[in-house]
């Protein structure tokens, strides 16, 4: 009997124990995959012209877009936190729709409404053409990452305690003021591990942007697109290349997140 | 100075009822409560963070509901303090000094409160007491007209609190700002109050001195939050006031006869207890049997058996001297002035 329970015990840990490093084995043995191939060749791919078009677009794309969620996405957070109100619910399922559609989906809906309505040929009339542009591949961007910086300063805004605020006030600060005294610094952790997750996966954007801005080589090439050219004409090099550089950009941004994450603001402050 | 006037207020499980209070100026006023009364509210009302569904708030004659928390000039100090996590005990207390940080005026808190040697710390490395004085430091540098202290000393130990009883009775002398101060603890309330409001279930139901609160509770209920521990009901028998058929009880004040659902109360350390019976000026002699001593220390609680159960508050020493013990039998006397009627 108790040899048996003994055996089960082990059982049990050794199921738990396989799970994890074949799992990870898989992760790491794919990724290895390319940067084995990609790495020795970065130094030489970073002096190519197409690569270097692709980065610059893509950090530019990313950067613009990064700061378009924080414009929209840190008054919405801080009102849905804050405030009930009636629909609340409602509004909160409705912006996480992008989140939950394929971003391919985003990209047809997008491509739609502005390459098909009077809306979009009115804008595209006044310059703001999206439509197989570089400005299309920003607003896909946003369209598709704005739900997950939402929900990080949701729940950022939400550990705030909401007399802190009313204290600063009883100082004397309106709420602009005790916004940018006492809220905002204490979002800092939230908010900065919101930007590296939003801006990580601008980088990476792929299918919202091929609908709606398409992939044109040297127009609308960033990173992902290129990576998608070059393997689909078969240029390995170019491909992998574009591929390690979003590798490296995706682990070192996980890597910010999951120390913001687990630290908190001020034991950084007071270790610094 | 302040006025409540007919104040109502629903907020979740927590109803303000009618509320009238008036503060004047300079007073240390204390609301006396058990928790879960909605004492907080009532300080959250004045300082702005919610608007009355029903009646209004005057300050000096002005309506103080239209103005917003940040020109009430009201300084507000919470039972867990809020001290700001981002921000040094120093850069805390200077949080409220908007332009040219006066840093004579810091200096003068830092050392009246004496967190000279914490000012450069965050409030997450600070004990209670050090978190209370940088937010009491903090409320007042800006020179309130109206000091709101929510239950400020519920979070020290025993020690620590008698010390800031002492320190906020010195602060009030020195600052004279005019102080609303929440507790559901009485000696507090008796220790700093100039006058006490007793609020039960979200309505205020006596307001005096705390000696008036203190000497006549208006009802059994602020006379058991005021320690009065032997309350019973009393009823008139040929003209006589009893409490149980046997017991006769002297007052000292007149009661009209027809006086419904009178109580009478007794404190227990205004009971004395002797072995034999004695003649004393006490009216109120009466026979019975020790049923239960606790040692508290420097005195004892004794209950004793008359006919009803009376607590009894007696020093150690006397209890030595009388010699008494658990099931001895003893004279409870106490004087007709003693007894209130509730």
């Amino acid at each position: 009997m108790i040899k048996n329970k003994k055996k089960a015990n082990s059982f049990f840990l050794f199921i738990i124990g396989f799970s994890i490093v074949l799992l990870i084995s898989f992760i790491l043995l794919s990724i290895s995959m390319i940067l084995i191939r990609g790495l020795p060749n970065l130094q030489k791919t970073l002096f190519i012209e197409e690569i270097q078009f692709a980065i610059q677009l893509s950090l530019y794309t990313s950067l613009i877009s990064t700061v378009l969620c924080i414009l929209f996405s840190v008054p919405i957070a801080y009102g849905i936190a804050r405030y009930d109100f009636i629909g609340k619910n409602l509004i909160n399922t409705i912006l996480d729709i992008p989140m939950a559609l394929p971003p391919v989906v985003s990209g047809v809906a997008l491509l739609l409404l502005f390459g098909n309505t009077a809306f979009g040929d009115i804008l595209a009339e006044y310059g703001f053409k999206v439509v197989f542009d570089v400005k299309g591949i920003i607003l896909a961007q946003f369209f598709v990452n704005v739900p997950y910086i939402l929900r990080i300063l949701k729940s950022t805004f939400m550990d705030i305690n909401p007399k802190l605020e009313f204290v600063s006030r009883t100082l004397g600060y309106n709420q602009i003021k005790t916004f940018f005294k006492v809220t905002l610094p204490l979002a800092k952790n939230g908010l900065i591990a919101g930007i590296v997750i939003t801006w990580a996966r601008a980088i990476g954007e792929f299918g919202a942007a091929l609908m709606l801005a398409g992939s044109t080589r040297m127009k609308t090439e960033t990173l992902p697109i290129s990576l998608f050219l070059n393997m689909s004409t078969g240029d390995l090099e170019l491909g992998l290349a574009a591929a390690t550089i979003i590798i490296l950009i995706s682990i070192s941004s996980l890597l910010i997140f999951e120390i913001l994450g687990s630290r908190q603001f001020i034991k950084i402050k007071e270790n610094s | 100075m302040l006025e409540l006037k007919n104040i109502s207020k629903k907020l979740g499980n927590f109803k303000l009822e009618n509320i009238d209070l008036n503060v004047n100026k300079g007073e240390y006023f204390v609301i006396l409560g058990p928790t879960g009364t909605g004492k907080t509210v009532i300080l959250e009302l004045i300082a702005g963070l919610y608007t009355p569904d029903k009646g209004e708030i005057l300050f000096n004659d002005k309506n103080f509901d239209k103005l917003p928390p940040e020109d009430r000039n009201i300084g507000f100090v919470y039972q867990d303090y809020l001290l700001f996590p981002h921000l040094t005990v120093k850069e805390n207390i200077e949080f409220g000094i908007k332009k040219n940080k006066n840093q004579e005026k810091t200096k003068e808190l830092i050392d009246l409160m004496n967190i000279e040697n914490i000012k450069n710390r965050y409030p997450d490395t600070l004990s209670g007491g050090e978190q209370q004085r940088t937010a009491i430091a903090r409320a007042v540098i800006t020179s309130p007209q109206l000091l709101l202290l929510d239950e400020p000393l519920s979070a020290l130990d025993p020690q620590t609190k008698n010390k800031f009883k002492k320190e906020l009775n010195k602060l009030h002398e020195l600052l004279e700002t005019t102080t609303i101060h929440i507790t559901h603890d009485f000696t507090e309330a008796l220790y700093l109050a100039d006058r006490i409001a007793v609020m039960q279930d979200g309505k205020i139901v006596q307001v005096g001195t705390p000696a008036q609160i203190f000497r006549a509770p208006h009802s059994i209920f602020v006379a058991n939050f005021v320690g009065m521990e032997n309350i019973f009901r009393a009823y008139f028998k040929n003209n006589k006031l009893y409490i149980n058929k046997d017991l006769e009880i002297h007052v000292a004040k007149d009661i009209a006869k027809d006086k419904k659902n009178i109580s009478l109360a007794i404190r227990p350390e205004n009971i004395i207890i002797t072995k034999e019976k004695v003649k004393s000026s006490a009216r109120n002699n009466f026979e019975g049997k020790i049923i239960d001593i606790i040692d508290q220390g420097a005195l004892s609680r004794l209950t004793i058996d008359i006919g009803v159960l009376l607590n009894v508050l007696i020093t150690n020493k006397s209890l030595n001297d009388l010699n008494l013990k658990k099931y001895d039998k003893a004279w409870a006397n106490f004087k007709a002035s003693e007894v209130y009627v509730l």
